[in-house]
């Protein structure tokens, strides 16, 4: 069996029929829109996903993105109202509203770096009317001012601003900047570091000298009570002395003085430089017959 | 939608699938073929033209057999029928109408992303922290994370690190780094939710772990050291309590002594103030019967005793010469160099009658001492009540 080969204009013709087919329809993904053009201009806007015909070589369709799309600013160094320099960049998510507006706008090409000049724009003259510490706490207020400032920086471009968030908020990447800030810290942590020694300190002194307030107002009470004890004692002794020693007092002070004298003069340290005289020495010299 | 999913009128076959979003179900293979056979044939039959039809129709069976795929466990399928979203379709095996009408993407469902954020951040007191943060989460809604924004995983990215540099921006150092870092992970969390949902993105988070808070590391030394110094106020503080605990009773207990001592030094001078006096009472009792002698015995005795343990120097010279040389220093070394002799002495006395009684002076002495009585030999006995 010969298989002849196929004439060649029926099939020049099917594939002809086959690109005007082709060329005759169009689809929209689910996730985009398109825009519909004749001879460059803009027919109709399709929303509609699926299946869509179209006048083949007559009409062409453009095809945007119609999800949340986002736009990034480059770093900003500025200055903020508290004269303090910080490097932002900020986030924004957008999406398309007005497809030919947009088209126009952006001829669908640079929609995005449009959309972040934009942004860098509000951005920088938003942030300098705003303290550091708005921007470094993304305070809502000043968020909903920046998201309000892109809206009008971008008023033309046919898209809706859902969003602004800043995504970056930093010191500048100065090293000296930086150092600063490290020095400061370390200040501010020493302080900390000498005030919870220095209480410490204190609570302790205020502690053992309570404890030794303490202390000592026992030991004085002790004391008291002590010395009220020997007086009492002393006065006992004393009277008990004074009624023995009161039958004869001229005896007591002679009983007394021998025994001071005894207590006194007791070993051979004590030197006794002598004349041979009184009652002791009465017969020293002489037997005292011739009396 | 399953496309096997029973009830009425849900079979696309007989209904005709007319709209977009309409079921789809394997056409009867069998019957297409007939079909195919009966158009081919009706012009007139040959074998080329057999040949052709049955070319034709393995074309139109493979065509079909494409559009058989199976999606598994961990994904969902779109089915995009020129674009448009028909529907989305669990795991299992399925039929979509065959390029270039219907196609399917595949999306990761179940699988556990991740996004990790770790930065320097400026805190409220304008401090620098460096926290790092991990967030897991996964595909939620497969048509949200398909629709909703074009880069879901980068939004999320984006979201954590604008929310946690919030985060730190409205808390102060101290607070970030001490109670604030065990609610950070919940806030986030919490924000980092609401975010993703109102932007659409179809995701779900599971989890947000804090890996770490601490100072940048030129400054780790110092925080340390802070941390250091509040250890050490609470050691001072301890050590001085401990110190008080101590010092209270030991306080206590030389008090108690004190007044022990001071008691018992009452006692004793009484006791001492009531022995004296009846020592004195006695003397005195024999001194009344025969004053004169027991004075003048008392006396010398004393004296003798005296004279007897010192050191003496007896000078008998005229008054007019006063010029006497006397050697004090060395009368007292040879008085301490001659110590053998007086403990022999005072050893020596083993009688238990007087022992006052000295040695010295003289034999005549001792008789004396005999009729004075043990009485009077006690009372030549140092007292040292007088030196308390």
């Amino acid at each position: 069996m010969k298989l002849k080969a196929p004439p060649l204009l029926p099939v020049a013709i099917i594939a002809a029929l086959l690109f005007l087919l082709d060329a005759s329809y169009f689809t929209i993904d689910q996730r985009a829109v398109g825009v519909v053009m004749q001879f460059g201009e803009i027919l109709r806007i399709e929303t509609e996903p699926g299946f869509h015909l179209r006048i083949p070589y007559v009409q062409t369709v453009r095809k945007f993105d119609a999800r949340l799309l986002p736009a990034e600013s480059g770093v900003q160094t500025i200055t903020t109202k508290d004269e303090r320099a910080l490097q932002v960049a900020a986030l924004a998510k957008w999406r398309i509203a007005d497809v030919a507006k947009f088209y126009r706008a952006t001829a669908g090409l640079r929609g995005t770096d449009l959309i972040s000049k934009g942004l860098e724009r509000a951005l920088t003259s938003e942030l300098s009317s705003h303290t550091m510490q708005d921007a470094v706490a993304g305070d809502a207020a000043m968020l909903a001012a920046l998201k309000q400032a892109t809206v009008e920086e971008t008023k033309d471009l046919g898209i809706d601003i859902v969003d602004v968030q800043l995504k970056t908020v930093e010191l500048p990447k100065d090293n000296e900047y930086t150092a600063a800030v490290y020095d400061r810290m370390r200040a501010e942590r020493q302080r900390v570091a000498a005030e919870a020694r220095a209480n410490g300190s204190e609570a302790a002194q205020k502690i053992r000298a309570e404890a030794d307030g303490t202390a000592q107002t026992v030991l004085a009470e002790a004391y008291r009570t002590a010395e009220q004890l020997r007086g009492e004692g002393d006065a006992k002794a004393t009277q008990i002395y004074a009624q023995a020693y009161g039958q004869d007092p001229e005896f007591f002070a002679f009983y007394r003085s021998l025994n001071a004298y005894r207590v006194s003069f007791k070993d051979k340290q004590d030197v006794l430089v002598l004349e041979p005289k009184g009652q002791f020495f009465k017969y020293f010299k002489d037997e005292g017959s011739s009396k | 939608m399953a496309w096997n999913e029973p009830g009425p009128g849900r079979d696309p076959w007989t209904q005709g699938s007319g709209g977009k979003r309409g079921d789809s179900k394997p056409p009867d293979l069998g019957q297409l073929l007939q079909r195919l056979k009966a158009l081919l044939r009706a012009p007139g039959g040959g074998t080329s033209r057999n040949l052709l039809a049955a070319a034709a129709s393995v074309l139109v069976a493979i065509w079909v057999l494409s559009g058989f795929y199976a999606i598994d466990a961990k994904d969902r399928g779109a089915v995009l029928q020129f674009g448009a979203l028909r529907e989305i379709v669990d795991p299992g095996l399925h039929w979509h109408i065959p390029w270039p009408v219907e196609r399917v993407e595949r999306i990761d469902v179940t699988q556990v992303r991740q996004a990790r954020e770790r930065a320097v951040f400026i805190t409220k007191d304008n401090n620098l922290v460096d926290i790092e943060l991990n967030v897991q989460y996964h595909v939620d809604s497969a048509e949200d994370f398909l629709l909703g924004v074009s880069d879901p995983d980068d939004t999320l990215q984006n979201a954590l690190t604008s929310l946690l540099r919030e985060a730190a921006g409205n808390l102060d150092v101290d607070a970030l780094l001490g109670d604030g870092r065990n609610s950070l992970a919940p806030e986030i969390e919490t924000a980092l939710q609401q975010r993703l949902n109102e932007y659409k993105t179809g995701l779900r988070v599971t989890a947000v772990a804090l890996q770490q808070v601490q100072p940048p590391e030129a400054v780790q030394a110092a925080f340390a050291d802070a941390i250091k110094a509040h250890e050490d106020g609470d050691r001072l503080r301890e050590e001085a309590r401990a110190y008080a605990e101590a010092r209270l009773p030991n306080a206590r207990g030389e008090a108690a002594q004190r007044v022990t001592e001071a008691t018992s030094y009452r006692d004793q001078a009484v006791a001492r103030a009531q022995g004296d006096v009846a020592r004195f009472e006695a003397v005195l009792e024999q001194y009344k019967k025969a004053p004169k002698v027991t004075r003048e015995r008392l006396y010398l005795d004393t004296m003798s005793e005296i004279y007897g343990n010192t050191t003496k120097v007896l000078i008998d010279a005229d008054k007019a010469n006063p010029v006497i040389y006397l050697p004090l220093d060395q009368i007292v070394k040879n008085a301490q160099a001659k110590p053998p002799e007086s403990p022999a002495e005072a050893s020596s006395p083993s009688i238990p009658a007087p022992p006052a009684s000295p040695a010295q002076p003289g034999a005549g002495r001792s008789s004396g001492n005999a009729s004075g009585g043990a009485g009077n030999g006690d009372a030549y006995r140092s007292r040292d009540r007088g030196n308390r």
